[in-house]
């Protein structure tokens, strides 16, 4: 029997909740073991490993659900965080990157409906990537985000061994290129090594840091 | 210099009409005599009278005009004593003379054209010859020299109404008063409307999360309605509440956005009432403010409402009396309450400058006292007033003090405007 995805669902208006809780708990897979309205004190009931996915919205009791989930990876961690999915009112671009860019396994917003949430709980629990490589090099283009050299990152890649800075060679090279195809084409899973030795989440967030470190376009 | 002449009633007149005719009139006199030099003492003469008794400047400029013909004179150097006449006219003259003695300066100008193209008399000796002009010469320099008399005569005038206009306006007291004025009333404005738009965005906040919790109740009832229909009414009674308060979060919305206009830089406050009272004491109102009771912090939005209403009870004190009228203004912390009183003494003043028929200022009778109780004084400004004295649980009441003015009087209860962090008083 396989066993049960366990969610934890936080959003600072019950009614949303009841709502998603009953989306929720309508797929057999899918058990809710925690519930809240987002306080600072539920950081401690969500980090203690039992939970497999965390939904939480946007808007939450203790303020924004990126800033929340931020807070849990400097508590417990960034490689042992629980994966995350991110929930809003609308697709925004802005709040998709920087989710993404912390960590954020999957974001859904309330206009792609019941069935995308439930997929992308799935999604996050297996680790699947919430963009293809093509995606989120439109993302960032398109959302231009500042440089900021993070100095931990670039001092950790120039000590990575040969194999792992040949896959990164690999994706420096195709981002420089721009090519659709090649974008479309590229494995974010071909990332796991490089995601497993840099203090990164998701791949995602792997792509989106080097990028503003200037390490993707070489600048 | 432009105070000095607008100051002095005859001297800026004498001293310019001296330095005309010391200059021009010897220059006439030591090149034709006499007569010349009598031509320019009248032009000079026209200079004396530009903002008093401007006739008088019309009638001896035309006076100038006609002697130089008639004295066959050449061209006397007073004539530039017509440009400075169209300069001062334009500058000085009230209407209607600004433009009569534009018009005399013009014939001037023709006449000193038609001399010095038709006078068969005229003598140009003086110059070393006779300049013999055909009968199509003459016409040519009469044309050119009258076009040249008018442009430079009409230049002349144009030329002192701009500078009188800008020494006296552009960036003068008055101008200065007009923009603080508009600056403070955009101020307010601009205050209102982030304030205005700060509450749509929350209400908006408020609207999306009903309306997502809508949505998800609907999809969650939809789910399990295949598994649980006692589940699948619960979702629904969660989607009708829900519905039903996004429509009230919509209600409000709408009626914020209907409101009118409205605020998010620094408001003004109560603070800003004595730059208020300079500003409308300098703009002709003359205002004054006291104090009474124990000071409470007021809430911002309150604060901004009760200035407001301050400010435009002022303006209508402003509007509706003569020069001279003065306002009062009363603000009180209560003990259980806020109080402003705007008076002015608008209605005193008319009276006073409005004389009967035994030249005694007109006496007020029972109908005026009638009048005052029964009169509702009402009006778009009042309204406005009095919704924002609402808008804060409070009430305005205008009313006509016989014999005296009127008085704006706008109360609130505490709890309505005392700001939250408050615990004194």
């Amino acid at each position: 029997m396989k066993q049960l995805v366990r969610v934890a669902l936080l959003d600072s208006d019950s009614d949303v909740r009841f709502g998603r809780k009953m989306i929720i708990s309508s797929n057999p897979k899918f058990e809710i073991v925690f519930e809240s309205d987002g306080l600072s004190e539920d950081l401690v009931a969500v980090a203690d490993g039992l939970i497999d996915v965390l939904v939480i919205n946007q808007r939450l009791a203790s303020g924004a659900g990126v800033s929340f989930y931020q807070s849990l990876r400097s508590l417990v961690g960034i490689k042992q965080a629980t994966a995350c999915v991110l929930t809003s009112a609308f697709d925004q671009p802005t709040l998709l990157l920087a989710a993404l860019e912390e960590g954020v396994s999957q974001v859904v917003s309330l206009e792609q409906g019941p069935e995308a949430l439930m997929n992308a709980i799935a999604a996050a629990k297996t680790g699947d990537q919430a963009l293809s490589l093509g995606e989120l090099y439109s993302l960032v283009l398109a959302e231009t985000p500042s440089r900021e050299l993070n100095q931990d990152l670039l001092r950790l890649v120039g000590d990575l061994p040969q194999k792992l800075e040949s896959n990164l060679r690999r994706l420096q090279s195709v981002w420089k290129k721009g090519d659709a195809a090649e974008l479309e084409n590229f494995e974010l899973k071909s990332l796991t090594g490089l995601v497993d030795k840099l203090p990164v989440k998701t791949a995602s967030e792997l792509v989106i840091r080097l990028q503003r470190s200037g390490l993707l376009d070489g600048e | 210099m432009i105070r000095w002449i607008q100051r002095k009633n005859w001297i800026p007149e004498i001293l310019l009409a001296t330095f005309v005719f010391v200059v021009f009139g010897a220059l006439d006199f030591a090149t034709q005599g006499l007569l010349a030099l009598l031509c320019s003492l009248v032009m000079s003469a026209s200079l004396l009278f530009i903002r008093r008794f401007s006739f008088l400047t019309s009638a001896l400029v035309l006076i100038f005009s006609t002697m130089q013909v008639s004295f066959s004179l050449l061209p006397v150097f007073a004539l530039i004593g017509l440009l400075l006449v169209a300069f001062a006219t334009g500058s000085f003259s009230q209407k209607p003379w600004r433009e009569v003695n534009y018009v005399a300066s013009v014939f001037g100008g023709l006449a000193f054209a038609a001399d010095l193209a038709f006078n068969p008399t005229l003598d140009l000796a003086i110059f070393g010859g006779t300049i013999e002009l055909t009968e199509a010469g003459r016409a040519l320099t009469f044309v050119i020299f009258g076009l040249l008399a008018i442009s430079m005569i009409t230049l002349m005038w144009i030329f002192g109404q701009l500078l009188i206009s800008r020494l006296l306006t552009v960036g003068s007291d008055i101008d200065r008063l007009a923009y603080e004025k508009q600056q403070l009333a955009l101020s307010i404005q601009l205050a209102e409307q982030s304030k205005r738009f700060e509450i749509a965005g929350e209400i908006n906040e408020s609207v999306v999360q009903r309306i997502s919790s809508v949505i998800t109740n609907a999809e969650g009832g939809l789910y399990a309605a295949k598994a649980s229909p006692e589940a699948a009414v619960r979702a629904l009674e969660k989607t009708l509440s829900s519905a039903k308060y996004a429509h009230a979060d919509l209600r409000r919305l709408f009626d914020m956005i209907n409101l009118g206009e409205m605020v998010s830089s620094a408001p003004p406050s109560l603070e800003d009432l004595d730059s208020l009272t300079i500003a409308m004491r300098e703009t002709g109102l003359d205002v004054s403010v006291s104090y009474f009771g124990a000071r409470f912090a007021l809430d911002q939005s309150a604060e901004l409402a009760i200035y407001r209403i301050i400010f435009e009870a002022l303006l209508n004190a402003k509007r509706h009396n003569p020069k001279g009228t003065k306002a009062t203004i009363e603000i009180s912390w209560l003990e259980n309450g806020f109080q402003v009183l705007v008076k002015d003494n608008g209605v005193e003043v008319e009276r006073k400058s409005a004389l009967g028929a035994n030249g005694m200022p007109l006496p007020y009778d029972v109908e005026d006292d009638i009048d005052s109780l029964l009169e509702k004084v009402t009006g778009p400004g009042i309204t406005a007033m009095r919704e924002r004295a609402e808008s804060f649980g409070g009430s305005l009441e205008v009313q006509r003090a016989v014999g005296v003015g009127f008085t704006v009087s706008a109360t609130f209860p505490v709890e309505a405007i005392r700001a939250a962090q408050d615990t004194s008083a």
